[in-house]
């Protein structure tokens, strides 16, 4: 129940404050019970060490009770985060990172005398920069020094247990929020993990440890605890974590763009289309479905420009943050999971805290290359329907790869099954696309058997 | 922005294993660091450590 007009739906569960958008602005209430904390969190410097080191996300504070809010302090207008994405969208490279952060900032508060009083993957987004950024300004609380961390438990569940379950077994973490949007229980984790990880101080401690005393059902003495206790586990777990890796696999998917492959003509010459298309035409977003480690993402990136790149593959996705963050983020592009086949739905309470991924993405330019083959080919998705999904998402430029049944991996996917893609050519694609677009420019990629197109959206269907 | 609290439960016996934890961890760096001494008292080598011992 929203008890203010544009109260954010997921903003219900902290008392301290919420978040609500009025007249297309993001606005954040601090209430009055959160006053003691978050002049702490300013008065002790601890918000400008934060948001100078791009730790924390940046406010600015205006003095309007702008709901006449009884309960109302003050109302900050935080820094816009350009996409919103979810742990379940995150390679476990980004999970990590997420999860560093955290800690990171959990120390720097013990030091100026707070601690967080939860920790959630949901209290991180990727910013402009796409680096992780802790956004809930309120999860500050100011410490006495002698309490156990309330929000240990959660932060073990949520990010502890999925990056060791990647880890140590290959779970991939995207995939295991979408059974445990709020992390996987101990115990399971512990029962999943067994003797893989009994060696590894990190699960042995707070995992397999934590399990068998919460079974035990045991009453803790308080009083005995200290921040210097704290501390000591908070670096136990940054030091675990830091060391955690992806195990190494080699994907159908992720050496697609294998610097062996990248040198071909076919890659050469549509890398030139494809830039020329690009530089023909003006736009602030693009995503890029089926972006694989990012290589032609990249080409789209300016540092003013939104860039999201999806791919189902956890790995490529992991390649492709990885890859960026060695070069200092130069590039800017958002890698997320996604596989459009199953996209992420509307999910949490109500279905309205967290929006679907379609709900999400509005995009001036879309780019598909080499994606459509597996969609109608392989997956038996109409081209009709394509279309359809595309429209959605795109505002005005649509750059789309067409693989013609003459192309070595389609005639790979149809020998194992029946044609019954009569529509399937380039003239049928064409005639289907059309409805929605119009045909701007066409180049027939002379290395393979694949055409390059850039249409743009009819206005009728904005 | 969106953004999701999470008013948290601690979970039973969750500070309870903080407590243990944070013993295992004092005992463990207790014995580190003794290693090291004896280890700088053989070879000579003076070894500086970062960590504070709290306990």
């Amino acid at each position: 129940m929203n008890d203010y007009p544009g109260k954010h739906p997921a903003s219900f569960r902290d008392p301290s404050g919420f978040v609500f958008e009025q007249g297309g602005k993001i606005y954040r209430q601090v209430n009055q019970l959160y006053k003691e904390h978050f002049d702490h969190l300013v008065n002790s410097g601890l918000y400008s060490q934060l948001t100078q080191a791009g730790l924390l996300v940046q406010h600015d504070t205006i003095q309007k009770n702008l709901l006449n809010s009884p309960d109302w302090y003050l109302t900050l207008i935080p820094e816009r985060i350009p996409f919103i994405s979810y742990p379940y969208e995150w390679s476990f490279d980004q999970l990590k990172d997420a999860a560093l952060l955290t800690l990171k900032i959990m120390r720097k508060a013990l030091d100026k005398g707070m601690i967080l009083k939860d920790a959630t993957p949901y209290n991180i987004q990727f910013n402009a920069q796409a680096r992780p950024v802790f956004i809930d300004t309120l999860s500050f609380e100011s410490y006495a020094g002698h309490q156990p961390w309330v929000a240990y438990r959660q932060f073990c569940e949520t990010f502890l247990a999925p990056l060791l379950l990647n880890a140590y077994l290959g779970m991939e973490s995207s995939r295991l929020f979408f059974s445990y949007p709020d992390g996987v229980p101990v115990q399971q984790c512990a029962s999943w993990l067994r003797f893989k990880s009994r060696f590894h101080s990190l699960a042995l401690l707070h995992i397999h440890l934590q399990k068998a005393v919460t079974n035990g059902r045991s009453k803790v003495q308080q009083g005995s605890f200290t921040k210097a206790k704290l501390l000591r586990i908070v670096e136990h777990l940054d030091g675990g974590i830091s060391k955690l890796k992806l195990p190494e696999r080699r994907t159908e998917w992720n050496q697609y763009y294998d610097p062996l492959l990248t040198g071909s003509p076919y890659i050469r010459e549509k890398e030139k289309v494809f830039a020329e298309y690009v530089g023909g035409i003006s736009f602030s977003s693009a995503i890029d479905l089926g972006c694989n480690n990012g290589y032609f993402t990249r080409m789209l990136s300016t540092h003013e420009r939104l860039v999201v790149g999806t791919d189902f593959d956890n790995d490529s996705i992991n390649d492709f943050y990885a890859a960026q963050k060695k070069e200092g983020n130069a590039h800017h592009c958002l890698p997320l999971v996604a596989d459009w086949l199953h996209p992420a739905a509307s999910s949490g309470w109500e279905n309205a805290e967290q929006k679907s991924l379609i709900d999400r993405s509005s995009f001036d330019l879309v780019v598909a290359l080499a994606l459509i083959h597996h969609l109608t080919v392989a997956r038996n998705v109409p081209l009709e329907h394509i279309v359809s999904l595309l429209s959605k998402i795109c505002r005005r430029w649509l750059i789309i790869e067409f693989v013609t049944k003459e192309d070595e991996r389609v005639i790979d996917i149809l020998e194992r099954k029946e044609d019954r893609f009569p529509n399937y050519n380039p003239a049928g694609f064409e005639k289907i696309f059309s409805g929605r677009f119009n045909l701007i420019r066409k180049t027939d990629l002379k290395q393979g058997h694949r055409m390059l197109y850039l249409f743009e959206k009819k206005p009728t269907h904005g | 922005m969106l953004h999701f609290f999470l008013y948290v439960d601690p979970g039973s016996g969750s500070y309870l294993v903080q407590a243990i934890i944070a013993a295992v961890l004092g005992a463990a760096f207790y014995f580190k660091s003794a290693w090291w001494r004896i280890k700088s008292f053989f070879s000579g080598k003076k070894k500086k450590s970062k960590e504070e011992n709290d306990e």
